[in-house]
């Protein structure tokens, strides 16, 4: 743990020594992600488009998986249709 | 004397909602590798993908809906999404869409209150909507 200064620019400076330990080099790209009260630095390892791709399909019912686009919206359009009519 | 430049063309996509959902389910295999191959190469800076605010309410709209996808997790996906410097929003700065992305994380009001919300500056905001009035 250490403490780091904010310049006038908004920048901070992290020791070299912390960024060899986890390989990040000048032009390395960290993903910043506000946390509770601060911030997490997290080097981006690879590629963002590989980490995006099929990390959503873990939270859908396998049922709804291949379903094609003009029917999601379909069944999009009924889902929100009957919600409106049941609670409003 | 002629003067070489090494300025390289950049090609232009627009996606539609689809392009962007197939990504993010990996479910439709040709539609999956399609997106994730076009958005590979708008990574290396190749492909300028432009994204229409409404693509993103579509996004959202679907995937909380008819995915039942929980906010926080596919509001993190959408934002992760536009860290990539490529990626544009066609009608409003990429900061304001990801403030409100922020805002749908902590409030239980859809992108379309939740833009107007932040973008009223100093008008009035007229609305029926008790959970947007509450807001106010």
């Amino acid at each position: 743990m250490r403490i780091v200064t904010i310049s006038s620019k908004n920048q901070i400076t992290l020791p070299k020594k912390d960024l060899d330990e986890l390989a990040i080099k000048p032009s390395s790209k960290l993903i910043v992600e506000k946390q509770k009260g601060g911030f997490f630095l997290r080097p981006v390892k690879g590629s963002i488009v590989h980490e995006l791709a099929g990390s959503l399909k873990p939270y859908v019912d396998p049922k709804k998986l291949g379903v094609p686009f003009e029917k999601v919206m379909k069944e999009t359009i009924k889902i929100v249709t009957k919600d409106l009519a049941e609670n409003h | 004397m002629s003067q070489r430049t090494s300025q390289k063309t950049i090609k232009k996509a627009y996606l539609d909602t689809n392009f962007i959902l197939r990504l993010s389910l990996e479910d439709i295999e040709s539609q999956y590798l399609e997106a994730k191959e076009t958005l590979s190469d708008v990574e290396k800076g190749n492909t300028e993908a432009h994204l229409s605010l409404l693509v993103v309410n579509e996004f959202c709209w679907i995937s909380e809906n008819y995915y039942n996808v929980p906010r926080k997790k596919y509001i993190p996906w959408l934002m992760k999404f536009l860290l990539l410097d490529k990626v544009k929003i066609v009608e409003v700065k990429k900061d304001l869409t990801i403030k409100v992305l922020k805002l749908m994380l902590k409030k239980n009001l859809d992108l379309t209150d939740l833009y107007l919300y932040t973008t009223r500056g100093n008008k009035t905001l007229l609305t029926f909507d008790k959970k947007l009035k509450k807001l106010l």
